[in-house]
């Protein structure tokens, strides 16, 4: 039995700041990061919709699943993907939230697109390696090995600046 | 993982907990754009749950080309009669400002048919209007049988590039700017139940036409008539690409 547009609009409400923090860890953008968030429920709803197939098993699985694939998918077609830049912030200056926001979008943009997503998958959405794999259509060794590479590229940015912010 | 991988966790946390996005937007567009995909992969429960009425029996008939030496105004089109003529004869160059041309949802099917070029000559069934407002015309007719569906929708609320490629990507097909601003998404053939369809749309400002024709009665759970829906995806795109439905 295909699920309501009314339970299709709540579940949008409620999973779209969680959607759109993931999406905006990826894209760095605020602008990319809604138009993603956007195509990911168009996807999701009409998914929602389908009279086959039944009901979406596990909705909040499907719905970050597909925004990490959408995400994926738009890095692939995109003709210039984003270039590290050339210099790496040497020190990430202390004072809030907003430190911490301008620090990890600098870390994160030193990532490749695939790398990025692996880390807000495993750390932000806490999905297991295996789920992970699953979704970006990668071995779960591929993963692991995504992971461990993000970490110390990280790492290799913030510096000692990471275990700075966390106390902050 | 060492003892930092819990720090990224709370990293990524912190980072983005700040971030206070305009939901109901966000929610509102998202909805729109799944809407719109529904309708062009036509997989709406609205047309699947058709009944098959007034269906033209059996007489092929060649279309008229819009403006053609052999076009004629008849109001009753899609009759039980012989033929089936277009009624809407453009009588200027369009000038694509991108706003649809007031054409009554009944005839969409005739004037798109007439469009084609060659003529294509298929028996015309008698059409189902959906939706018959000026935002929003949707009709089915059955070509030869087999059931086709076209479109005139907006203003929605619009396409980039990279949702329409987005779109294309999940439909299985390819998206291309055809002019500035004007994205034609075309689709299939694709298999879905035993049915066979393909598709065509082009939004110019924020105005859709599309087209999708299946090789079945029906969407779902019919058979095959044909190998091919009868509007092969170039016909779809001639139809679609067309300045005429744009005044």
């Amino acid at each position: 039995m295909p699920r309501t547009q009314e339970e299709f609009e709540e579940f949008a409400v409620a999973r779209t700041p969680q959607l759109y923090r993931a999406a905006w860890l990826m894209c760095g953008d605020a602008h990319r990061a809604e138009d993603l968030v956007q195509e990911t429920l168009a996807k999701v709803y009409v998914r929602w919709h389908r009279r086959l197939g039944g009901p979406i098993e596990h909705p909040v699985a499907y719905a970050h699943t597909t925004v990490t694939r959408t995400y994926i998918s738009a890095q692939r077609r995109r003709s210039n993907h984003e270039t590290p830049v050339e210099d790496l912030p040497e020190r990430v200056e202390q004072g809030g939230d907003a430190a911490t926001t301008l620090a990890l979008r600098a870390a994160l943009a030193q990532l490749a697109p695939l790398d990025r997503a692996v880390l807000v998958m495993r750390f932000l959405e806490d999905v297991s390696v295996a789920d992970t794999a699953d979704a970006l259509g990668v071995s779960p060794g591929a993963v692991r090995n995504r992971t461990l590479r993000a970490l110390d590229r990280l790492r290799a940015v913030l510096g000692p600046s990471l275990r700075d912010l966390l106390e902050i | 993982m060492s003892i930092d991988d819990t720090g990224v966790t709370e990293l990524l946390r912190r980072a983005s907990d700040g971030l206070t996005p305009d939901v109901d937007r966000l929610v509102g567009g998202g909805i729109a754009r799944g809407r719109s995909r529904r309708r062009r992969a036509w997989i709406g429960t609205t047309v699947a749950s058709l009944a098959v009425i007034g269906v033209v029996g059996g007489l092929a008939v060649v279309v008229p080309r819009v403006g053609g030496a052999d076009s004629a105004r008849d109001p009753d089109i899609a009759s039980d009669g012989p033929s089936v003529t277009a009624t809407e004869t453009p009588t200027e160059t369009p000038t694509s400002s991108g706003r649809l041309r007031d054409i009554p949802a009944a005839k969409v099917p005739t004037v798109a048919l007439s469009l084609l070029d060659p003529p294509v000559s298929v028996a015309l069934g008698k059409p189902d209007v959906h939706f018959g407002e000026p935002g929003n015309r949707v009709v089915t007719v059955r070509l030869d049988g087999m059931v086709t569906q076209f479109g005139m929708i907006g203003p929605g609320p619009g396409s980039s590039s990279s949702s329409c490629e987005s779109d294309a990507e999940s439909m299985g097909g390819s998206c291309q700017e055809i002019e500035d601003g004007v994205l034609l998404l075309t689709w299939g053939p694709a298999d879905d139940d035993g049915v066979t369809c393909q598709g065509a749309s082009v939004e110019r400002s924020r105005h859709e036409v599309y087209v999708t024709s299946c090789n079945a009665a029906e969407r779902r759970d019919s058979p095959p008539l044909a190998d091919e829906p009868p509007l092969s995806v170039v016909q779809l795109t001639q139809i679609v690409a067309n300045d005429y439905w744009f005044e």
